[in-house]
């Protein structure tokens, strides 16, 4: 005899044990994540200052960032060329640093480790480091240019053309950590492929075109959303490299977004202005992301399919 | 019949789920802490001074970091412990770039400190902060006692008048510390302490003493220029009441100043951001590598170690005529949402009066209060200070009230332009950034005026 629809919508007992375990976890999901988001999305629609409680105001902080707000223009241009700097170059630098790590060599293991403790170092730490190395007078990176006869070199982090990459520098020598996970996805891949590959005739270059990038697409999916999201809410380096003060570097070139926020809400306390754009930011992150899953679908290869 | 279900050795049907329920909430009541709650009187309480009010407690105190000057602050909390025994003082210094952020957040969750640095007038402002003007009286406590323009950073409008929120211990300045030997041989004639040179007057005082190397390391500068240092007083940017820029801002005294300042970085006359960057002023007079430079007097100590023979004068000016020491204090307030406001407000009294005097024992800061410093012969034995003094007397005044978040008005930026960049429209620079500060200077004092407590 089948329960009743009434009778089955009520947790059974093994149900009402799961569910009040999980519970700890809901509630802190419901309380740190779920309640914030539609508090945020309330705020953003208010004047809200933190030293003024707010009053509904619409839409109209959306529309004076959108419309009015020269400097939200400013710190989109600055996200976005950094995710098109930094995406294919740590990529790149990833993918190939793995690929020598991969070599059958004796005491790679201690290059491995080399190279990945720069990313499980304090970031505040790394940047201050290279603040003091890229200073423009006396930083060590200077003082070898003009040692090989560069008479001018740039001033890094003072120079508005040059903030930019040299943060980009900054983030390279962690990418230590990202060459672990390609180099995961590295030995994950057969070597009987290779071999099958040689016997075939293919050279080294046709053997990673046609089996280690295919068998990568996981790896290098993961790493490319990973480095999207990154990308997008970097906040430590630039704080530190803009000289940690209300500017975002020479000729605000280094004022991303999430930079931006902290500075709108928390320095200036203006909170609504500051959950309108953390809003914005993810509507913005959410279609890069999603762009990522289409491009995904043409590239993604896996084992069994005609990809 | 039925079965019973076990978790954790008890049945399911009965106590399972519910003991699990009851955890659940155990943990989520611990992690909701309390701060200790407030053991001794109300709010409103007005502590009538050298009462004896049984108080105890532990004392949050919130500062940024003061350097040497914390030294002053932990023998408050010391000699407040002592003199009140169930009470614990507990120190927090916050960095200074995070500290408004940390106390907007605390505000923000109600939870603020029972004592702090008053580091932004928009606490003041917004009734965030108690009002104290009248416990100075019931406390014994002239006001006319204190350095005026040091005491306004405790008001919300930069005067007296508009209120005031909090107490200082100490009086601090911004001078010029010029080095004798240096001065000497380059024949350049000490500055006087009883004005401030004009911009001009320091720039050939800095040209004179300079011993420019490519190497930056191995240079002597004359003096130092730093990036604000042209815009040190508000009314040359935003006008005496703080609210115009046009004809300040973009005023021929500022563009004197600009191109004064940037020549002296293009030629290494004066110390570049980036050699700043790894060596501040202070640690360059300390080391005899530049004739004159601006200091907090607390770093006089380190440049009577060192052994520099110096003398003490004003900042230096934009306009003619003028003279400017900008005189400041870290002003101590407490909150209206603090947990213990009797035992706060005992501290502020504490600091108004016995900690004037201890201020003056282990600091080589002025107390604020004039009336104290004459009283324990603050300068009397020592020439250093009694020429600050001096200094203070003739040139120390109150700066002119501007609401935060002008950032249009960004003299670094426009000193990169000059000396990076080698940009020689400096008018065109000051008129953009007058109009674009103005429009945000309408906003600022617009939101500012707005906040009502």
């Amino acid at each position: 005899m089948t329960a009743s629809p009434r009778r089955r919508l009520r947790l059974q007992g093994d149900e009402r044990a799961a569910l009040a375990f999980l519970s700890p976890w809901l509630i802190g999901l419901v309380a740190f994540l779920l309640i914030p988001l539609v508090w945020g999305i309330y705020i953003s629609l208010t004047d809200e200052q933190i030293v003024k409680v707010g009053e509904f105001v619409g839409i109209a902080n959306y529309e004076e960032i959108l419309t009015d707000d020269a400097l939200f223009r400013q710190a989109l241009g600055v996200t976005l060329r950094w995710i098109v700097l930094t995406t294919p170059l740590f990529m790149i630098t990833g993918l190939a640093l793995a690929l020598l790590l991969n070599q059958r060599l004796p005491g790679m293991f201690v290059f491995r480790t080399i190279l990945f403790v720069p990313s499980v170092l304090s970031g505040v730490a790394v940047a201050v480091l290279w603040v003091v190395l890229l200073n423009g007078d006396l930083g060590a990176v200077n003082q070898i240019l003009r040692s090989v006869g560069i008479a001018d070199p740039p001033s890094w982090l003072r120079d508005p053309d040059w903030a930019l990459p040299a943060v980009a520098v900054m983030g390279l020598w962690g990418i230590g950590g990202s060459a672990i996970i390609w180099l995961a996805g590295l030995q994950n891949i057969p070597p009987h492929l290779y071999e099958a590959a040689a016997i075939d005739g293919a050279g080294e270059w046709g053997k990673f075109r046609a089996i280690t990038i295919p068998l990568l697409s996981a790896t290098m999916f993961f790493v490319l959303i990973n480095l999207l999201v990154d990308a997008l809410l970097i906040f430590a380096p630039v704080f530190i490299a803009s000289g940690g003060t209300q500017t975002g570097g020479p000729n605000n070139s280094l004022l991303f977004l999430m930079y931006y926020i902290y500075r709108k809400a928390l320095i200036e306390g203006d909170l609504a202005y500051g959950a309108a754009l953390a809003w914005i930011l993810t509507v913005i992150g959410a279609v890069i992301v999603w762009l990522a899953f289409r491009f995904e679908r043409r590239v993604y290869y896996q084992a069994g399919s005609d990809g | 019949m039925s079965r019973t279900r076990r978790v954790m050795g008890l049945p399911v049907g009965l106590s399972g789920p519910r003991i699990a329920a009851a955890a659940t909430l155990a943990i989520v009541l611990a992690a909701c802490g309390s701060r200790g709650g407030a053991t001794n009187a109300p709010a409103s309480g007005s502590v009538a001074p050298g009462a004896s009010v049984a108080l105890s407690g532990t004392l949050d105190v919130w500062t940024i970091p003061q350097g040497d000057d914390e030294e002053p602050i932990k023998a408050y909390g010391e000699r407040f412990a002592a003199a009140h025994p169930g009470v614990r003082f507990e120190l927090l210094v916050v960095g200074e770039d995070t500290y408004v952020t940390k106390v907007n957040t605390a505000l923000q969750a109600k939870a603020p400190p029972d004592v702090a640095v008053l580091e932004d007038r928009t606490w003041m402002q917004a009734g965030k902060v108690l009002e104290i003007s009248d416990k100075y009286a019931e406390w014994g406590i002239d006001v006319a006692d204190f350095n005026e323009g040091a005491l306004a950073r405790a008001t919300p409008k930069g005067t007296i008048a508009s209120g005031l929120y909090g107490v200082g211990d100490f009086l601090g300045g911004n001078v010029l510390v010029y080095n004798n030997a240096l001065l000497d041989a380059a024949g350049v004639e000490h500055p006087p302490a009883d004005r401030s040179l004009h911009i001009d007057e320091y720039a050939e005082l800095c040209r004179a003493v300079a011993k420019p190397d490519a190497d930056p390391n191995k240079a002597v500068f004359g003096c130092s220029m730093p990036e604000w240092a042209p815009g040190i007083q508000g009314k040359d940017v935003f006008g005496p009441d703080g609210r115009t820029t046009e004809g300040h801002m973009n005023g021929p005294a500022m563009m004197n100043a600009f191109e004064v300042a940037a020549g002296l970085v293009r030629d290494r006359m004066a110390p570049s951001g980036s050699v700043l960057e790894a060596a501040s002023e202070s640690d360059l007079f300390a080391a005899g590598r530049i004739g004159i430079t601006w200091t907090d007097f607390t770093e006089t100590p380190k440049y009577v170690a060192q052994g520099i023979d110096f003398g003490i004068a004003p900042f230096f000016v934009v306009e003619e005529g003028d003279s400017f020491v900008e005189t400041w204090t870290a002003p101590w307030g407490t909150f209206i949402d603090s947990p213990d406001q009797a035992l706060a407000l005992e501290f502020l009294r504490f600091v108004a009066t016995d900690g004037q005097r201890i201020r003056a024992e282990l600091s080589a800061d002025p107390p604020l209060s004039t009336k104290v410093a004459e009283e324990v012969g603050y300068g009397d034995d020592d020439p250093v200070k009694a020429q600050y003094l001096e200094v203070l007397e003739a040139a120390a005044k109150p700066q002119v009230f501007v609401p935060p978040g002008v950032e249009a008005f960004d003299p670094a930026e426009i000193m990169r332009m000059l000396v990076d960049e080698g940009r020689t429209d400096l008018q065109a620079i000051l008129d953009d950034q007058a109009t674009r500060s103005q429009e945000e200077l309408d906003e600022v004092w617009e939101r500012f005026d707005a906040i009502e407590g």
